[in-house]
């Protein structure tokens, strides 16, 4: 059902696995990929973005189960993760960075509800040569 | 050193995507020996010992150098803190001396594994007995340089079992020739490769690690000592937050920054002054690297100490914020005493002494014997080889010494960002052909800066003139005085004049290059700030480096265009919190070029031929009668210029009247072998200062003067001069009612007959021939002026001459003379005078010994109830002729004292040292001088009270003297 998306975590790189082959699986996010924090004009008229590639991952809803299990990438307020994420373009690459755990959790029942994981600091680590 | 990026960094530093983290390494120090306090003070002043017990770990384990907190409790510094100036003993632990810290009877003491800056004192007991650091005697420090060692703080990060580094002490150096060798110790961790200058160092495990590196050159040995901060995932720096970002400024001398830390863990550790090291984790894209000029240290932003500290209190979440210095204002803080080196042309024997002396000696014993700096951070020195007579920068803070003695060449130290000291011939002011070896770290595109770059142009010129001057020296040599003028006589149209002085010189070519080429770079067309945008710390300001720019016309509204090189001047670091991303405003000035110079002229002289045909011989204007002052009042006035001389030559203070007078020497223009024979000097009411040179008896003599304190002196007369080579000069004396007027005696030392020896009369443009008269050849004598005539005192004829008195007119006509014979052994002797109103008081150093008073008709009356020590200034009267101080002839020579005249002496020895055998008066009957040996003291009540100590640095720049003269001028 979700052949087609390649979102990954881990807390190592070889050690990512697919969202949806976690243990307690986890369906794919909706994500926000930003290439960087910000930009500065050079002498030439160009930009240069600065500061590092930012992405969230939102979720509609979470089981107890699935948050539980996205929590233990993050156990406190944030972690040093890997992810595989979706570019602007639609593409997926590997990141080191940061996760951030999010302030507030709406929680509903069994559920959490608008759930927004937010990796910042994200560098990015090139795909291996064939 | 500063190099040329390479492509590869260029390309990073241009990627997109650069972000960093940032930490700061704050230092914990290890406590190394604990203790405590094992005895009572009765002082807490100039502590340097300290007997402890209650040891908690080994003695031997303390080093040199490292820090001791002293407190009321285990681990407490809040009694002080002192440094451990040499190894201990199993019950004593050796301080460098203080006076601040709080010592009591069981105080704890914790000694800890930290190398800060302290000064290191020197300590004058007497003229021959000088210590460094306390008790550290002069042996070869000064010939068998210690070397300086070269190696740098890291900060690691432990991933995986262990990290490793190369360690690199190959740019240590020493002013000593010879092989150098290398042995690295550490306080932990692993060292391969340890007896080479690239070690590899090890750790497996986080923490602190001391590296110490000992730099051998034959017998010269000095230790350096920094630290390794190791961090893995489970033991974190601090995570900084910037408060000032880090500045640095060529003209302030160095880099400082300030930060914000708000995890409250591990904060109370944070002690006052702790060595902190602001570093970072760096990203360009996808790529972790940190780059900057230090191999090893790339990640490291600013090292410094800890100086301020404000604590942000509030409910919800606290914070402390820091100020940090770089090391040039913590040397900035050390006050020193004052420093003076001097050349010698032989292996020096003081601390005073060093051969060869160049700026870079003089400023390697302040960084290594006057302070613990090139111990514990790298210091680069100038590598000019100029040579100085002497090198004296006075007391107050050792930066300010060091900027001093380093002006003399140009030079001026800064400090780079990693704490590193260069002191350096500012790079505008060397030589275009010589430029080739600073290196062009980058060049900048457009591609490199963000916003907009400031171009400042300044079309008018700031200086309109550059008066220059200088000296070369060469070890044995007089000295050479250069003058030079850019852009020659006439100024350039706008802008005020500047004196540039006492520099080093290699010839006049060097000096008129200077001149032209510091009103190049002062009258620059153009200043820049470039808003870098990346986040690029391979540029410093300092050691010497150009970037290059280019700024073309169309890309300006006024067309202006540049393409050179600039000399960063400050530099600025930015940090974007949001972003994470660190950038930098550089600020620079564009390479400087000469101007024109040309040869200056030498003072007082013109350029043009300024010389008139002689005058017509005029008749002499009548003498005036010798005014005295009125009788004396108390004067509360110290004295303020006092010239003297000694063994070590002529030497002046102008602030006598201070705690600690500062001398000089000035000796510039003397012969080194007169230097250390003066016998006589006198002043003269136009303030030229005369001196004879000549041993006490059977010398040639010779007369220098020089228009004033710190002049040149001018070889006047020498006895070889006269008498077909036979003559030698027995006496000198000056005329106080005349502006400058001088007479002196020569005598043939190859016959004893009469008409042997004339009588000379002049002043500083020459002299004429007065009569000539009988002398024994070569024992001194004395010449005065007293009621419009000069009276000479010698000794007439043969081994077993008489003392005589011989009476010349103002222009030098012999008048009359007589015996003044008035006892048995006063024949052949030095003879010494002083006019008093109403008669001559003469003295001499025969084995008869009392005093006459000769009358104008030179009657001699014999007084015998006192005898002179046989010197030229052992008795000095006030004016009024009532009030003298006078040595007595004995073994201790004490000090006595009449108040009528001479009619009656006592003793004061109980209340004056003894010891003072050169006395001089300060013109009422109050104040005298008191020199002898080396020590120089005023009265101000005529030694009704213990004198005043005036000594001063004359110690430190004359360590050795023997003091034959004092006078005092105003």
């Amino acid at each position: 059902m979700y052949e087609n998306y390649e979102y990954k975590i881990g807390t190592t790189l070889e050690g990512m696995t697919l969202l949806t082959e976690l243990t307690t699986p986890l369906k794919p996010p909706a994500a926000a990929f930003t290439p960087s924090v910000g930009s500065i004009t050079l002498g030439d008229g160009t930009e240069r973005a600065i500061g590092s590639a930012l992405t969230a991952w939102h979720w509609g809803f979470l089981t107890s189960n699935q948050r539980d299990q996205l929590k233990e990438f993050c156990p406190g307020k944030s972690a040093e993760v890997y992810i595989r994420t979706i570019l602007a373009d639609g593409t997926y690459a590997n990141y080191s960075c940061v996760m951030v755990w999010p302030q507030n959790e709406n929680r509903q029942a069994t559920r959490v509800v608008d759930i927004t994981v937010d990796f910042r600091q994200m560098v990015l680590i090139p795909p291996e040569e064939p | 050193m500063a190099r040329p990026m390479t492509e590869g960094e260029l390309e990073k530093v241009r990627r997109d995507n650069q972000f960093s983290k940032l930490f700061i390494a704050i230092h914990n120090p290890a406590v190394v020996f604990s203790c405590r306090v094992n005895q009572t003070f009765d002082s807490l002043d100039k502590v340097v010992e300290v007997l402890y017990n209650g040891a908690t770990g080994d003695y031997e384990d303390i080093l040199p150098g490292m820090t001791a907190w002293i407190g009321s409790s285990a681990g407490a510094w809040d009694y002080g803190q002192v440094r451990v100036r040499k190894s201990a003993t199993s019950d004593t632990l050796f301080v460098g001396e203080n006076s601040d810290v709080k010592w009591a009877d069981e105080a704890y003491i914790t000694v800890v594994d930290e190398f800060g800056i302290w000064p290191k004192h020197p300590r004058v007991v007497s003229a021959d007995e000088v210590y460094m650091d306390y008790d550290v005697a002069y042996d070869d420090q000064h010939t068998a340089f210690a070397p300086v060692p070269i190696l740098e703080h890291q900060c690691l990060w432990l991933t995986g079992a262990s990290v490793s580094t190369q360690l690199d002490a190959g740019d240590s150096w020493c002013l000593a020739d010879g092989e150098m060798s290398f042995l690295w110790t550490a306080s932990g961790g692993t060292l391969i490769d340890e007896d080479t200058s690239t070690p590899i160092f090890e750790a497996t495990a986080a923490g602190v690690y001391r590296i110490s590196c000992t730099v051998t050159v034959g017998d010269g040995v000095q230790t350096g000592h920094r630290y390794i901060f190791v961090y893995d995932s489970e033991n974190m720096p601090f995570l900084a937050t910037l408060r000032n970002t880090p500045s640095g400024s060529y003209e302030r001398g160095g880099w400082d920054g300030g930060f914000t830390i708000t995890d409250p863990v591990g904060l109370s550790i944070v002690r006052d002054r702790a060595l902190c090291i602001l570093f970072s984790m760096d990203f360009y894209g996808s790529d972790k690297v940190s780059l900057g000029p230090v191999a090893g240290s790339e990640n490291i932003i600013h090292v410094g100490w800890l100086a301020g500290e404000s604590l942000n209190i509030n409910p919800v979440r606290g914070n402390a914020s820091f100020e940090v210095w770089g090391p040039h204002q913590w040397i900035s803080t050390l006050e020193e005493f004052i420093d003076g080196l001097e050349d010698t042309p032989a292996d020096p024997t003081a601390w005073t002494q060093i051969k060869n002396l160049t700026v870079d000696k003089c400023l390697w014993h302040l960084i290594t014997w006057r302070s613990t700096v090139s111990q514990m951070m790298s210091c680069y020195l100038s590598g000019d080889s100029r040579q100085a007579l002497a090198l004296q920068s006075g007391e107050g803070d050792q930066w300010s010494q060091i900027t001093r003695n380093a002006a003399a060449i140009a030079a001026k130290p800064c400090c780079d960002r990693y704490g590193r000291m260069f002191v350096e011939v500012n790079q505008q002011l060397i030589p275009e052909d010589e430029r080739s070896s600073i290196p062009v770290v980058m060049s900048i595109t457009k591609k490199d800066w963000t916003g907009s770059v400031n171009v400042i142009r300044n079309p008018t010129s700031r200086i309109s003139q550059i008066v220059l001057s200088g000296v070369h020296y060469e070890t044995g040599t007089e000295g050479t005085a250069y003058f030079a003028l850019a852009p020659g006589h006439v100024f350039k149209r706008y802008g005020s004049t500047t004196s540039v002085e006492r520099l080093l010189l290699n010839d006049q070519a060097q000096a008129n290059s200077i001149a032209g080429l510091m009103l190049g770079w002062q009258n620059r067309t153009y200043d820049f700030d470039f808003p870098i945008a990346a986040n690029n710390r391979m540029v410093d300001i300092c050691p010497q480096q150009y970037v290059a720019a280019t700024i073309a016309p169309e890309d300006n509204p006024r067309g202006v265009s540049f393409d050179g090189r600039v000399v960063i001047r400050e530099i600025t670091l930015d940090w974007k919190e949001k972003e994470s991303f660190m950038s930098a405003v550089w600020t620079g000035e564009e390479e400087a070029f000469p101007e024109n110079s040309t040869v200056g002229d030498v003072p007082g002289v013109d350029e043009w031929d300024s010389s008139v045909p002689p005058l017509p011989k005029l008749p002499s204007l009548p003498s005036l009668p010798v005014l005295y002052p009125p009788p004396n009042m108390p004067n509360s006035n110290q004295p303020k210029v006092v010239v003297g001389c000694g063994s070590a030559g002529v030497f002046y203070t102008r602030d006598f009247d201070s705690d600690s007078p500062t001398w000089y020497l000035m000796n510039n223009g003397i012969d080194t072998a007169d230097r250390a024979k003066i016998y006589k000097i006198i002043v003269t009411p136009s303030g030229s200062i005369w001196i004879l040179c000549r041993a006490a008896f059977y010398d040639v003599g010779t007369i220098y003067y020089c228009s004033g304190l710190g002049g040149t002196w001018v070889k006047y007369a020498s006895g070889a001069d006269f008498h077909s080579g036979h003559g030698c000069i027995e006496a000198i004396g000056y005329d106080p009612t005349s502006t400058e007027r001088i007479a002196f005696l020569t005598t043939n030392t190859s016959e004893n007959n009469d008409h042997n020896s004339i009588f000379h009369y002049g002043n500083s443009g020459g002299y004429s021939n007065g009569s000539a008269m009988g002398s024994n050849h070569d024992a001194p004598a004395d010449i005065i002026f007293w009621n419009g005539n000069w009276y000479l005192a010698h000794s007439l004829w043969g081994v077993f001459a008489t003392p005589w008195v011989t009476k010349f007119s103002a222009s030098g006509t012999y008048i009359d003379s007589a015996s003044i014979n008035t006892d048995v052994g006063q024949d052949f002797a030095a003879r010494f005078m002083l006019p008093l109103p109403s008669f001559i008081f003469e003295w001499d150093g025969s084995g008869a010994g009392g005093w006459n008073e000769i009358s104008s008709a030179i009657v001699a009356t014999r007084f015998t109830d006192l005898s002179f020590d046989p010197s030229i200034q052992s008795v000095s009267f006030s004016p009024s002729g009532n009030v003298a101080l006078a040595a007595k002839a004995s073994v201790s020579i004490e000090t006595y004292k009449t108040t009528d005249g001479g009619a009656s002496w006592s003793d004061i020895a109980s209340v004056v040292p003894a010891g003072a055998n050169v006395i001089e008066n300060c013109r009422d009957d109050f104040r005298f001088i008191l020199g002898g040996g080396a020590t120089i003291k005023l009265t101000m009540d005529a030694g009704a009270t213990a004198p005043i100590n005036k000594v001063g640095n004359l110690s430190l720049i004359a360590p050795l003297i023997d003091i034959t003269g004092i006078r005092y001028i105003s």
